[in-house]
């Protein structure tokens, strides 16, 4: 493999070790918790046998996605891993709970159709595993490079000297966004398995969610922590020890706290209790005899028990429930309202700054959806390694109209001269002239000597022009600037036509 | 914030619509952390106190100058992470310092912040940021600092080479009298006599006592010291070289005012600086002392050039000094009316010196300086080396 030219922009130090321990510990308890709710009888046979793997497993799915994050290895040498690891996994857990281990070699497919539910939970476990290791390691990069906060702003330096931060920004929002949702598809998940058959739930689910979430808030101060940290690292700060130390021990010490909060006050408090989704599964005809209320009951007994479902599909039936009564309108109601949009923003091309009110927020509805979509398109195009989508298809800014900076420049022959030499050098630059803040007019009089040779003394003559309107305490004299746009004009045509002949000489390539 | 709002939100609904005790928990738990979190933020922004101490902020162009920021958390709650930006023009090094710190409960910290003074000015210190949060990104705060501080750069004082300040000469070609104003009252001390001491200062005691001649010297009576006149009017520089040399002068006057500090020195200018109403001239007296020399360099450091207010200007206000004063007049024009004016001085008993700025070396102004010889006014060329930026002072 060819090695890259590219600068290398951000650092690998070291892999994140208490963030892989913390992680491995979070998912374990993620996949404890999917079993204690949805596969009780998982961990009857051997509870501390199942933990322990499930810790085990969880560790080593994030020790090695964080240590190889950076190899660049193929997919299919992750799958072989995964594999073997999980074979492995299964012939312990066979092992541990005394069963024939030997079957593992003679019939391994027929193990694995048989420990289905143990594989279910260990996959579950690898794939946020890997996904929350993906985000950690992301974040927990150290650029090396003086960064910037956004790339529009980096117009006027080289751009291999500088780095975005914006791939942070996006793994901290990805990072939180995957945490909180995490908690709240376990919460809909306790509901559901509630709904199907209150009986199974235990006890040791709640104490799971709680711990899992308090884990949880644990990685988030540590994403945070990477976050920040490789602002201060762009910025030549480098955080001591001291204050890692701290932040992790008040942060441990709060989260502590915050639990026994959570377990002391009293969590009885008056609620709906389950009688209004009751209500609203009735409603939309998908819930199971045992959820339905019984005033729904009393007032049409008949037609209830006739429409009641098997208890065995209750799950589906709410899925496909809420698709068609509540997911279907709403997406049609939003198509609607985008395609209304896209009509204002077809037909107010240009003016798409100057409107306000709903017009404005139907049309910013319609280009916040296309952006969306454009992102998701460009990620997985990138991802499939096809070519990605072209920038100026996409460019809400295309349509709207420029907003020119205003430059005053006042009157007289200083005006002038200044106003001509800025104009001058805007045209340069578009016909190939370096120009930084930095540079100094010297500097670039030679440079644009260098694109018109023929006109060096020119140049240098509008220079010391320029130099003494700019910085001379006296204004200069009329005559001098009336020399100074006769001799500009004579640039600026000289440049134009090199741009000309450029063009024509490209096109003749 | 945004995404634990919406999650306690969602979990407030869920469990109100269900009942579920654990659900309940988690809601306690997020909603923990964020009262507690925005508690903290709140007491730590009343707690933080932020100090700038200017003390070692003066000095001369050319060293290095450092800011002291103090630190302090009075509440009694941790500052898990805080960033101090400090920036400064770019006369100052033009850097963006930084600090990360984290702060005890009721701890302090003091940062010193070392920048580089590279040209003279009275320079307003810019503000002063410290950003702080909390450990979770929920929240976090801006302090800015401002205030009316200033950072001061006096102008590089250069050794003066050539310069032979004559305060009394009773001979000479440029003879510059001195004894009208002693005091016989104030016997100053005695020296051994010179050729054309005045037999009334024979000390006839010390001559028995040594059996040497000795002569009396008093105090005088009058504040007849060092006066420097600057003149930064701005039409007396030449448009291509006013920059160097109204700094070649700017530099020359703090150089005299700090070797005259021993002496009552006084300082005239005629341009735009601090210390003087717009329109008029900056006047300070002869006074002897380490105060007056900091009036002038503290002047100096900020003072322009401005057009509109000639040198003549400079020359009435030398009438009001006592006679027999010494003048020194740094000027970069030296014409016929200055020759005029300041013939006029020396007639009326000063002691004028013609400090002449010059970029390089050269024959023009011949007819002047002749003229000043003619008048028995000093005169003398002032300029600057390269090779170890001195100030060079010939005749």
């Amino acid at each position: 493999m060819m090695p890259s030219i590219l600068p290398d922009k951000t650092g690998e130090e070291k892999p994140p070790l208490l963030g892989t321990v913390i992680l491995s510990g979070y998912a374990a308890t993620v996949g404890l918790y999917l079993a204690v709710l949805t596969l009780p009888g998982l961990l009857r046979p051997a509870p501390w046998v199942f933990v322990l793997s499930i810790l085990v497993f969880s560790l080593f799915s994030a020790l090695y996605r964080i240590g190889t994050w950076n190899l660049r290895l193929p997919m299919l040498w992750h799958g072989f891993v995964a594999a073997i690891a999980l074979w492995l996994g299964i012939a312990g857990w066979v092992f541990f709970r005394g069963g024939p281990v030997a079957a593992c070699f003679s019939r391994p497919f027929g193990v694995v159709a048989e420990e289905w539910e143990w594989l279910l939970v260990v996959v579950l476990t690898w794939v946020l595993t890997v996904w929350f290791g993906d985000l950690l390691r992301r974040l927990a990069r150290v650029p090396q490079h003086p960064a910037v906060p956004k790339p529009s702003k980096q117009i006027w330096e080289d751009a291999d000297n500088r780095i975005s931060l914006v791939p942070w920004e996006d793994a901290w929002k990805s990072w939180r966004g995957s945490l909180c949702g995490v908690i709240i598809l376990e919460v809909l998940g306790w509901i559901v398995v509630r709904g199907v058959s209150p009986q199974s739930i235990r006890p040791s689910a709640g104490w799971l969610l709680l711990l899992e979430t308090g884990i949880g808030l644990g990685l988030w101060s540590l994403g945070y922590f990477y976050y920040q940290r490789a602002f201060w690292r762009s910025d030549k700060l480098v955080p001591g020890s001291g204050l890692s130390r701290n932040w992790l021990r008040f942060c441990a010490g709060f989260i502590v706290i915050l639990v026994c909060a959570a377990l002391v006050l009293p969590a009885t408090v008056p609620s709906l209790n389950w009688d209004f989704l009751g209500r609203l599964l009735a409603k939309l005809e998908i819930s199971g005899d045992a959820t339905v209320p019984e005033s729904i009951l009393s007032r049409n007994p008949g037609r209830v028990q006739e429409t009641m479902p098997p208890r065995d599909f209750s799950i589906i039936s709410l899925i496909m429930g809420l698709l068609y009564q509540v997911i279907l309108p709403l997406f049609c109601l939003l198509f609607i309202i985008g395609v209304i949009g896209y009509l204002f923003f077809r037909f107010c091309a240009g003016e798409v700054d100057k409107i306000k009110g709903l017009r404005g927020a139907l049309i910013k509805f319609y280009l916040f959806w296309r952006g969306l979509f454009t992102r998701c398109l460009r990620s997985v195009t990138e991802y499939l390694g096809m070519k990605p989508l072209s920038q100026d298809s996409v460019s809400t800014e295309a349509r709207s109209r420029k907003k020119h900076s205003s430059l005053e420049w006042g009157r007289g022959p200083r005006a002038i001269i200044r106003r001509g030499y800025y104009r001058l050098i805007q045209f340069a630059r578009e016909s190939g002239l370096k120009w930084r803040h930095s540079r100094t007019p010297e500097e670039l009089a030679a440079d644009l000597a260098r694109i018109l040779p023929q006109d060096g003394e020119t140049i240098s003559t509008l220079t010391e022009d320029y130099l003494a309107a700019r910085y001379g305490p006296e204004p200069p004299a009329a005559g001098r600037a009336g020399r100074f746009e006769r001799l500009r004009r004579v640039v600026l045509n000289h440049l134009k036509g090199k741009g000309k002949s450029n063009d024509s000489g490209d096109e003749n390539r | 914030m945004s995404s634990l709002l919406v999650t306690l939100v969602l979990l407030g609904l869920i469990a109100l619509a269900t009942g579920i005790p654990w659900i309940y928990r988690l809601c306690y738990l997020g909603l923990g952390l964020a009262v507690g979190v925005r508690w903290w933020s709140r007491r730590s922004r009343e707690g933080i106190g932020l100090e700038r101490d200017l003390t070692r902020s003066t000095g001369f162009a050319g060293t290095d100058l450092s800011l002291k920021l103090e630190l302090k958390n009075t509440s009694r709650m941790p500052l898990f992470w805080g960033r101090v930006s400090q920036s400064f023009p770019e006369p100052l090094g033009a850097e963006q310092k930084e600090a990360l710190i984290w702060l005890k409960p009721r701890g302090r910290t003091v940062l010193d912040f070392t920048f580089r003074a590279e040209r003279r000015g009275v320079y307003p210190l810019p503000q002063t940021r410290f950003s702080w949060g909390d450990p979770w990104g929920l929240t976090e705060n801006n302090l800015i600092l401002n205030s009316d501080a200033r950072i001061v750069v006096y102008p590089p004082l250069r050794p003066i080479i050539g310069l032979e300040p004559i305060r009394h000469l009773p001979w000479g070609r440029h003879p510059v009298f001195f004894g009208l104003y002693e005091d016989p009252a104030r016997l100053r001390g005695c020296r051994d006599y010179t050729t054309a001491d005045s037999f009334k200062r024979i000390h006839w005691p010390n001559l028995a006592r040594t059996g040497k001649l000795q002569v009396k010297e008093w105090e005088t009576t009058l504040q007849a010291g060092w006066t420097i006149f600057l003149n930064l009017n701005e039409p007396d520089y030449p448009v291509d070289e006013w920059s160097p040399l109204s700094e070649l002068g700017i530099e020359l006057a703090a150089a005299l005012a700090h070797g005259f500090s021993s002496e009552p020195v006084g300082f005239y200018c005629n341009g735009r600086g601090m210390g003087a109403a717009e329109g008029t001239v900056l006047k300070l007296p002869p006074k002897q002392g380490i105060h007056r020399e900091q009036q002038i360099l503290f002047y100096l450091a900020g003072v322009e050039p401005r057009p509109g207010m000639e040198f003549s200007v400079l020359c009435r206000e030398a009438r009001s000094l006592a006679a027999g004063s010494c003048l020194l007049w740094i000027t970069p024009d030296v014409g016929a009316d200055l020759v005029r004016q300041v013939g006029i001085l020396r007639r009326l008993g000063y002691y004028p010196v013609v400090l002449w700025l010059r970029a390089r070396q050269g024959e023009d102004g011949q007819a002047c300086q002749a003229q000043l010889d003619q008048a028995e006014i000093q005169r003398y060329i002032v300029t600057r080396r390269r090779e170890d930026d001195a100030i060079y002072i010939t005749r």
